[in-house]
């Protein structure tokens, strides 16, 4: 629920300013399998797209990542969560990550690269003891066949490339059902408003930066 | 014997006057002849001798031995300068020797011409005659002197005066100077005095640092209410009691709190999306009202009505007196509404949202409440409206104000939908206020300088800054007076300004209004 909601105002100009240089930076020379689609609109969503690590279960997979800001961002941790449905330990249910650099290990000078780093190795070395998703954990524990046959099961059918665009449907689902009804009950002329302010809002973001 | 004294007398002064022929020619016949000096000493004595004998004919012996003498000083001055060797100096001192000689020229032609006289007066034998020619004479003598003496002197004081115009035309310059530099100093425009340091500072420990909530309100009975973490805190201005009025479960909090105009309720909008009717003097909750399905941030009373705007992008509008409170819900926002402010004639409401989106609802009419659609969308702004205020002595001017990203005040006239006046503030805007006694408005302001600002409208020159907060300014409320505002900031601390002290003359005339306010709002409730 919280995800949808937007705290741009409460971060000070300093912090969104140096968000926006990192994900500029991360576009321009991206970390290997790694892809950041910046939100011009909302600095404190952040999406992102990595390549599921060769030599594990999530090869030759997408998952999409969403990085959710806090109000007291870079003094805690934001929230991170798996928007393409996984099977790992260390992910629950409804997407949220558990790391330790997110949890007690956070330090503020930490960048966005580097959260989206550690996610990309959780899914090479998975952290059986802290498991929000026990029946991963046990089955990684107990049986990794099993483990690693379902995991490459679930990548094969909700991280395909080729199925990219259903995903992304799939993720403005688990986005926030309510924003989706909303979206469709609104006019077009409603979206092309928006459509400008975008792009003003663009236009002004680069000017101050 | 005294007939014998005139005839002799007589006799003399013809004897005198062929005597006073003979040395004439005399004295030439010395000029031409000046080889010989010791004849001429002699001649000399003999007409000595001669005079003396004759006491009664002095003044006419003067009169030729004067002439010797300037003559003589002549020959004397001439052949002094010349071996000197003063060429340079010499034009100068010839010039004013030529004005003398001028002078002494007209002397002996005007001597030559009273001789004239003196015989003609002789022929008439008359001795008063004589004498009175001769003081004449004297008389004359001395004015020319006195004429010559004159003329030199005015000369030189021709020289003086053409000299000392030119000294003052080059004083008064700079003089003229000085002046033009003293008068814009005295021009000062007449400005009130503005205190700009805060009256007072209380504490507000935990109070959420979070731009899309409304934690703090003034009442009509002088109380400030004040959401601090979970617990809502009352205040009394008046007295300065603290009183606790609710606590929240672990994890909820208040999200916005407003009074109602007259003073008594208070309604409370808190974390889980409800609305609660508190009666403060009770410290009783009076019912609570759903209807949203996230944290309400922004509330706003219309009499019997309060509407509020929620987290989920809708406002809902909420009659207290009906057992089914929930009269319409509003979807013009895709984003949280974290403003909202009804006018102060109670014809429009508006709402700002964190999707940069200004919305303005007309009161519908006849019923209770708005209309389902707005009557303008206001997206000139280019980051979230949190704050916005109604003119009071312009009921359909709007005050909106941007977050990070636009930092601009903007004016807009609701009649016809049009942006007025727009102003750049340097600084994310996080509430603004509309004085009641000036025609001025009050913006609380964040990063950098966390700064109250109070602005001229509708000219929007920058009156005063009012510093203090260390960190950013989230909420102000203007007490019932008018005269004090109050704000908090992220920094914990709430700060008392007396920014909008009324003068004593204009006092009478804002009781005079406030009382007629009053009356308004008691005859809508009945």
């Amino acid at each position: 629920m919280s995800s949808q909601y937007s705290n741009v105002e409460n971060l000070s100009p300093q912090t969104i300013r140096q968000v926006m240089r990192e994900l500029q930076e991360m576009e321009t020379t991206p970390p290997e399998g790694i892809k950041v689609l910046i939100n011009e609109s909302d600095v404190t969503d952040i999406q992102a797209l990595i390549d599921g690590p060769a030599g594990t279960p999530y090869a030759a997979g997408i998952f999409r990542v969403k990085l959710t800001l806090n109000k007291d961002f870079p003094l805690t941790p934001p929230k991170a969560y798996f928007l393409t449905k996984i099977f790992h330990p260390n992910v629950a249910a409804n997407g949220e990550i558990c790391v330790n650099t997110l949890k007690k290990d956070w330090k503020p000078d930490l960048g966005i690269k580097h959260i989206l780093l550690t996610i990309k190795c959780l899914l090479i070395v998975p952290n059986p003891e802290s498991a929000l998703n026990e029946e991963a954990g046990k089955m990684l524990l107990e049986r990794y066949d099993d483990y690693s046959q379902r995991a490459r099961m679930m990548t094969e059918i909700h991280a395909q490339p080729a199925k990219c665009g259903v995903g992304a449907v799939g993720d403005a689902k688990d986005d926030g059902g309510p924003s989706t009804k909303k979206h469709a009950g609104l006019d077009k002329k409603l979206q092309d408003k928006k459509k400008e302010k975008l792009l003003k809002e663009k236009k002004r973001m680069l000017k101050r930066l | 014997m005294s007939q014998f004294n005139f005839v002799s007398d007589l006799q003399n002064a013809l004897i005198m006057d062929g005597e006073t022929r003979g040395p004439a020619p005399r004295w030439k016949k010395k000029l031409e002849a000046s080889l010989n000096g010791s004849v001429n000493t002699t001649r000399s004595v003999l007409s000595v001798s001669y005079n003396t004998s004759f006491s009664g004919v002095q003044a006419p012996t003067k009169t030729p031995g004067k002439s010797s003498e300037g003559k003589t000083k002549k020959s004397n001055t001439t052949p002094s300068k010349t071996p000197g060797g003063g060429d340079r100096f010499i034009p100068n001192r010839a010039a004013t020797n030529f004005e003398l000689a001028h002078f002494l020229v007209n002397k002996d032609s005007g001597d030559k011409s009273d001789e004239e006289n003196d015989k003609a007066t002789s022929s008439n034998s008359n001795e008063s005659n004589v004498q009175a020619s001769a003081h004449k004479g004297d008389r004359q003598k001395l004015i020319s002197e006195v004429a010559q003496v004159g003329d030199s002197k005015g000369g030189r004081i021709l020289c003086y005066q053409n000299k000392a115009p030119a000294a003052p035309e080059t004083h008064n310059n700079p003089l003229k100077v000085v002046y033009s530099i003293k008068t814009p100093i005295s021009t000062k425009s007449g400005s009130r005095y503005i205190p700009t340091t805060s009256e007072r500072i209380l504490d507000a420990p935990d109070f959420i640092n979070d731009y899309y909530l409304n934690l703090m309100d003034w009442s009509a009975d002088n109380i400030v209410a004040v959401a601090l973490g979970s617990c809502v805190y009352l205040w009394n201005a008046q007295t300065g009691n603290i009183e606790q009025l609710t606590e929240f479960e672990e994890g909820d909090y208040a999200g916005s709190l407003s009074w109602i105009q007259e003073g008594q309720i208070l309604a409370i909008g808190n974390s889980t999306g409800a609305v609660e009717l508190w009666d403060c003097s009770k410290v009783k909750r009076l019912r609570v009202m759903d209807g949203h399905s996230a944290r309400v941030g922004s509330l706003a009373w219309n009499s019997f009505l309060v509407s509020s705007g929620s987290r989920d992008g809708t406002i809902v509008h909420h009659d207290v007196r009906a057992r089914e409170h929930k009269l319409s819900t509003l979807s013009g926002h895709t984003q949280e509404v974290c403003g909202l402010k009804w006018s102060t004639d109670f014809k429009y409401l508006a709402s700002g949202g964190n999707d940069n989106l200004v919305n303005v609802w007309s009161a519908a009419s006849g019923g209770v409440g708005t209309a389902t659609d707005p009557l303008h969308k206001f997206n000139d702004h280019q980051a979230a409206v949190r704050a916005l205020a109604w003119c009071p002595w312009q009921p359909s001017t709007l005050a909106s104000g941007g977050g990070t990203a636009d930092r601009c005040i903007k004016f807009w006239n609701v009649n016809n939908g049009t942006l007025m006046k727009s102003v750049d503030s340097k600084s994310q805007v996080c509430s603004l206020l509309f004085s009641r006694h000036y025609k001025e408005l009050i913006s609380a302001h964040g990063f950098a300088n966390n700064q109250l600002t109070i602005w001229k409208y509708p000219t929007m020159v920058k009156q005063a800054d009012l510093t203090g907060h260390t960190s950013r300014v989230l909420q102000m409320a203007m007490s019932p007076d008018g005269s004090t505002v109050i704000s908090a900031g992220a920094d914990e601390t709430l700060r008392l300004w007396n920014c909008f002290a009324p003068d004593p003359l204009a006092s009478k005339k804002a009781v005079s209004t406030s009382k007629g306010k009053q009356s308004v709002f008691r005859q809508s409730i009945r």
